[in-house]
């Protein structure tokens, strides 16, 4: 799920050097609105609907593979 | 030098004269005011039935106007008095002081605690003096003023409120970013501009969600549905139905953007607005180059989904494919509104002018 969410990352806002620990706002910048657009890609990506009380408070990308590793399974 | 208050016709057009003088040869400035002031003072809005107005001039001994102002008292905000639409001459602070002491007396009278300066008697009509660009030319609905209107507020100690707005140079991508949020608000919401046809309706919604909205910001009080109707009438004779688009969920209206083409570039410099600038904007089409977003809401409950970027969307949306307009110009945002700050920063290319509310204690 990392690599996936790599390639998102890469794709949609071109950040690269990316690992599990990685903060989306305090190391890559991403405002509010981002990472919707990055859940709502996800959503699209895995035909999954994610749970807004549950990504609202994440900051990490490793939370994020989490979270969508337990849906897609 | 005395003070003298407007209360006949004949005081009523010296006031508008001085206005008018004023910025006659001024090529920063055009003016938005001064036939919603000839409003005011007919009586004819509907607006001034919960404000008590008390235009002030300040002449010399010879009878010329140095400086005036508006002192304006409006019950839902019982806290301020207001001294709105102030004008002056260069070099007048002695003349200034007797306006602030005149609005304190009135502040006195009705019992407020501050004098509140740069709010146009609600903050639908307008915030803020200007306080930076003093160099570019005031879009639709935005203060223009010289520097010195603001040295004489700082000079008496007032306390101060900012207000930012942004600009956007290119409109084409500038939300590209946010596609996939975009897509799933337009599936989850239902996007609506204006009808005239059924304006009443169309022009509630407004003001309910105005009051819903913005009830708790700052200066903000509550708006009368007549208030907003006539306003709407107004802006109504110059903009189209897609200058106020709707979000609803499920058939309930939960935001709103209202922006409109900045007609003052139909206008040159030191012209007031009017008929004139009307005709050229139906009938011959002018071009216009920015675009002013005024106001957007969102219930508070809708808030954190990211409405105001697929309202926004529906905006760039039309001007890309019913106007000429490429930049947006933002009205202003409260300093202290850090989630509209951050909006606002997401979504424009960064900050633009910088505008002042002066506030002063009633000892």
């Amino acid at each position: 799920m990392l690599e996936e969410v790599k390639k998102i990352l890469a794709e949609e806002y071109r950040i690269t050097d990316v690992t599990r620990d990685t903060d989306f706002k305090k190391e890559l910048g991403l405002n509010s609105f981002d990472f919707m657009n990055l859940i709502c890609i996800a959503e699209e990506k895995f035909n999954v609907e994610l749970e807004e009380e549950k990504y609202r408070n994440m900051s990490t990308v490793g939370e994020l593979c989490d979270y969508l590793e337990s849906l897609v399974k | 030098m005395q003070v003298v208050e407007v209360k006949g016709k004949k005081e009523q057009s010296e006031f508008l004269a001085f206005r008018k003088r004023r910025y006659k040869n001024d090529a920063l400035y055009i003016d938005n005011n001064y036939f919603m002031l000839q409003e005011i003072f007919a009586k004819k809005l509907h607006f001034v039935k919960s404000v008590n107005i008390h235009p002030v001039m300040v002449c010399d001994e010879s009878g010329e106007v140095l400086c005036e102002a508006v002192i304006a008292y409006a019950k839902d905000l019982p806290e301020y008095i207001q001294i709105c639409f102030f004008e002056s001459l260069p070099g007048q602070s002695e003349a200034v002081q007797l306006i602030v002491s005149r609005a304190e007396e009135k502040g006195k009278y009705y019992k407020c605690s501050k004098i509140v300066i740069g709010l146009f008697g609600h903050v639908n009509y307008g915030l803020g003096l200007l306080n930076s660009h003093y160099d570019s030319v005031n879009s639709f609905s935005s203060q223009g003023n010289p520097k010195c209107y603001n040295e004489y507020f700082e000079s008496l100690g007032c306390e101060t409120v900012l207000l930012n707005s942004y600009f956007t140079h290119n409109l084409e991508d500038r939300l590209s970013r946010y596609g996939a949020l975009i897509r799933k608000l337009r599936r989850n919401y239902e996007f609506k501009t204006f009808d005239k046809h059924k304006f009443e309706y169309y022009s509630k919604i407004y003001t309910d969600l105005n009051n819903a909205c913005f009830t708790e910001h700052k200066y903000y009080y509550h708006r009368e549905y007549e208030d907003d109707m006539e306003m709407l009438k107004e802006l109504f004779l110059f903009m189209k139905e897609d200058s106020l688009f709707f979000a609803f969920k499920d058939g309930k209206p939960v935001g709103f953007i209202l922006w409109y083409p900045d007609y003052n570039e139909l206008a040159k410099p030191g012209e007031l607005f009017g008929t004139k600038h009307f005709f050229l904007n139906k009938l011959k089409g002018k071009n216009i180059r920015t675009a002013k977003v005024m106001e957007w809401g969102v219930l508070e409950e809708y808030r954190g989904c990211g409405l105001p970027v697929a309202l926004t969307d529906c905006v760039y949306q039309t001007l890309k494919t019913n106007y000429r307009c490429s930049q947006v110009e933002s009205s202003w945002v409260l300093d202290e509104n850090e989630d509209s700050n951050s909006i606002c920063m997401a979504i424009c290319d960064g900050k633009y002018k910088e505008y002042i509310v002066y506030e002063k204690a009633i000892g």
